[in-house]
């Protein structure tokens, strides 16, 4: 139940944040927050997902009409912490049950997953701010490129490594 | 595996351009021209929707917990027979004969036991169909009993044509035979004497 | 043991890279801070890894030998021995025939290194002896990407004991049954029994119930009662606990073997009492003999054997049986004139023959059948009808068989030895 409240409670951050970022986001994240709602109550991964992408299609439409930056990034971390909180109450319930006592479990994670999406967000934060002059939009797509390369990468070698251990 | 190390070294050597670029070094060759921004801009998009559609058709894995906390489970006598009948849906040829001739056994037994047959009389009892007034138990049973047209076209209609649904009705006889007071096969012949002449004409459809 | 990758996180890399290039596409530093974001999840999620767990496990029973029925709570403590493990799932490898009542054998919770958790829950006793198996201790990354599981022993096994009572007078009628025993001869010796055999003068210290008090009421005279002294019978009782045995009309309810050795304690007791000598076997593939003798240390054993002995488990074995050679030394073991009680469900045509067997050497048999089949499906229909010839076969050869269904068994008892004695 704790994974429930907190998956709701991180949803209302982001929908809050994306609503004071640009008002239009507020469509996508609104519907993304009762589905993400519901699939927590049917236990259905499915409607989880629909309900988190919805969350994320508002933050990239209020960043494309150029909302504040420190409100969209409230519904990133948002979306992706509410979104984690609701998949895995869902994974604790099918491996626990109703009876089980999970309120330990449950918070430890998503105090983990913020604290991660926090520092993230920091971190990317201070670079921001202290880039300097020189080249800004040249040096953001040369390190795009190089994060498609090393995503490509490592995705190969985690499915490699996935596929050989789970497929008994 | 070289092409990855090959993607792998440029990728390491793009970010550290880049991160050096953001720190305020001139990297020679850098520019941000349109085509290059939106170039960069379309691959990456498209390759992280890839990606992210990735997860449409995931499984996601987990150790199976069981169900220690509720008590061993045992089966219910007839278990092995429901199993074959949802199964296969009836129709594994094997399955469904081998069932056919344990349900004629159980009639046979049922008959010697309950109407005092002898086995030989139970035995043809069971192949002209007189040992029941159904039919449909009759002909799964292998009697070559007439079964009219109207009758078979309402049983399809109705979803009772399958086989489950007619070893449902051949188990149902074989209960009626213990169930009955008086002797299903003295009453059927007794029937059958009066309605001798209704049948005769008709043979099989 | 095995790591298995969850595969929760599927797609966080897809996300990233699409706020990367929306930012840059359109010129949005927002959108690339958000990217930023990804990145950090996407490494979250891909580099960490399960660590290996490692737990001590201590269980303790409020009750190791409850009677049965009783609730048994069970109390967990788990203690990490080793790194810091955000994800951890317990559990518990509660023993197959006892069922949770109330409370979880489940716990999710992260321990720090030298911690404990400890969780508790209760079980229904029933009769056996049920060693519990392994904990599971399911532990994962801290981004719950990576799962690893394993099973962890407790320090010292766990052991729940429950004998059924031998003590309680028992109420199965079985006298009806018995007394038309061969073994169980009315004798023309005046003495304790049941019928009425004579009267004799008042002696001093005859017991109080036996004083022929219409006599005194009509002439005033003492006079004491005597009954017609019956001799012990030897009575065997068979319990049918082959794997086919084990059948229940219920999932999760009592299992036909259960119910089968509970009547065989009942019996036990009650012919026990009745002064007869009773043994205990069992058709299984693990050995089961207590031959029969009668007194205080007789019942003792029995109950030993009817708490512990593995072939009356409330669960079948996987060990194969061999019916033919296992008949052969029950035959050899069985005293020539030992009457046989013989309990099973009657699941499989085998059963039938080993009654009929026991009859054609020359034992009285009766069966005492617990009913396990429904009639919801066609196929339990099925069964049930083929049972039912089972039990009309064996009536047929001669024998006495009790259909035990819902109805308690000394109703079913009392019915059969009114219908046997007409």
């Amino acid at each position: 139940m704790a994974g429930v409240s907190v998956a709701l409670l991180a949803a209302a951050f982001g929908f809050a944040g994306l609503g004071v970022a640009s008002a239009g986001a507020l469509v996508p994240a609104g519907v993304g927050v009762l589905v993400l709602a519901v699939g927590l109550f049917r236990a259905s991964r499915r409607a989880v997902t629909v309900g988190a992408t919805a969350l994320f299609l508002g933050v990239l439409y209020a960043g494309a009409r150029g909302g504040a930056t420190e409100p969209i990034l409230l519904g990133a971390l948002g979306t992706v912490v509410s979104w984690d909180a609701a998949e895995y109450a869902i994974g604790v319930g099918e491996q626990l049950g109703r009876g089980a006592d999970t309120t330990r479990l449950t918070l430890v994670h998503s105090a983990t997953t913020l604290a991660v999406g926090v520092v993230g967000t920091a971190v990317a934060y201070s670079v921001s701010l202290s880039v300097g002059g020189g080249q800004p939009v040249a040096a953001l797509v040369l390190l795009l490129l190089g994060v498609v390369a090393l995503v490509a990468t490592l995705r190969g070698g985690a499915d490699d490594g996935g596929s050989n251990r789970t497929r008994r | 595996m070289r092409t990855r190390s090959l993607v792998a070294g440029v990728g390491v050597a793009a970010v550290l351009g880049g991160l050096a670029a953001l720190a305020g070094f001139v990297v020679p060759g850098l520019s941000a021209t349109f085509v290059f921004v939106t170039i960069v801009g379309i691959v990456a998009g498209v390759q992280g929707l890839r990606y992210a559609l990735g997860r449409r058709n995931v499984d996601y894995r987990s150790t199976d917990t069981g169900d220690p906390e509720l008590r061993y489970r045992v089966p219910t006598p007839g278990d092995d027979v429901d199993r074959r009948l949802v199964g296969a849906g009836g129709w594994r040829r094997t399955g469904a004969s081998n069932l056919r001739t344990r349900i004629r056994e159980v009639a046979i037994e049922s008959l010697v036991l309950h109407d005092n047959c002898s086995p030989e009389a139970a035995e043809e009892h069971v192949e002209a169909g007189t040992w029941t007034d159904d039919p449909v138990a009759a002909r799964y049973l292998g009697a070559d009993v007439p079964l009219s047209w109207v009758t078979r076209l309402s049983l399809v209609v109705r979803g009772e044509s399958s086989t489950p649904a007619r070893v449902s009705r051949t188990v149902a006889a074989v209960e009626a035979i213990h169930d009955g007071d008086d002797s299903v096969t003295e009453r059927r012949r007794e029937r059958g004497r009066d309605s001798a002449a209704d049948t005769v004409g008709e043979g099989r459809p | 043991m095995r790591d298995i990758e969850t595969n929760r996180w599927t797609g966080i890399e897809g996300a990233a890279l699409i706020a990367g290039a929306a930012g840059v596409v359109l010129q949005q530093p927002s959108l690339l801070l958000v990217a930023g974001v990804g990145v950090a999840y996407t490494a979250y999620a891909w580099l960490s890894d399960a660590p290996d767990p490692r737990l001590d496990v201590e269980r303790t029973l409020s009750e190791t030998t409850p009677d049965t029925e009783e609730e048994v709570r069970v109390t967990v403590t788990v203690t990490n021995a080793g790194t810091t493990l955000t994800d951890l799932r317990l559990i518990d490898g509660v023993p197959p025939a006892l069922e949770v009542t109330d409370g979880s054998a489940r716990l999710g919770t992260a321990l720090r290194p030298g911690k404990s958790a400890t969780f508790s829950y209760s079980v229904e006793a029933v009769r056996g002896e049920h060693v519990w198996e392994p904990l599971r201790a399911v532990v994962r990354s801290p981004s719950a990407e990576r799962e690893h599981s394993e099973t962890v022993a407790s320090t010292e096994e766990t052991t729940l004991r429950c004998a059924p009572s031998l003590e309680a007078t028992s109420d199965l009628p079985l006298r009806g049954l018995t007394t038309q025993y061969t073994g169980r001869v009315a004798t023309d010796v005046a003495g304790d029994g049941l019928e009425f055999y004579s009267t004799r003068e008042y002696r001093r210290g005859d017991p109080l119930n036996r004083i022929d008090w219409n006599r005194r009421a009509r002439t005033g005279e003492m006079a004491t009662l005597e009954f017609r002294e019956e001799r012990a019978a030897t009575v065997v009782l068979v319990v049918d606990a082959r794997r086919e045995s084990y059948v229940a009309g219920e999932a999760g309810g009592q299992n036909a073997v259960e119910r089968s050795v509970d009547a065989a304690t009942r019996a036990f007791s009650s012919l026990l009492d009745s002064g007869d000598r009773v043994g205990v076997t069992a058709l299984s593939p693990r050995e089961c003999w207590l031959a029969p003798a009668t007194g205080a240390d007789h019942r003792t054993r029995a109950r030993e054997l009817f708490a512990a002995n593995p072939a009356l488990a409330p669960t079948p074995s996987d060990e194969p049986y061999y019916p033919i050679v296992a008949l052969r030394r029950l035959r050899r073991r069985l005293p020539s004139d030992a009457q046989v009680l013989f309990f099973s469900p009657l699941a499989d045509d085998l059963a039938v023959t080993a009654a009929r067997r026991l009859d054609a050497y020359g034992h009285l048999v009766t069966v005492v059948s617990p009913d396990p089949t429904t009639g919801d499906t066609t196929g339990h229909r099925l069964a049930r009808v083929e049972r039912r010839n089972r039990l009309a076969r064996l009536r047929r050869a001669g024998l006495r068989v009790v259909d035990w269904g819902e109805r308690p068994l000394a109703t079913e008892l009392a019915r059969a030895g009114r219908r046997w004695s007409r």
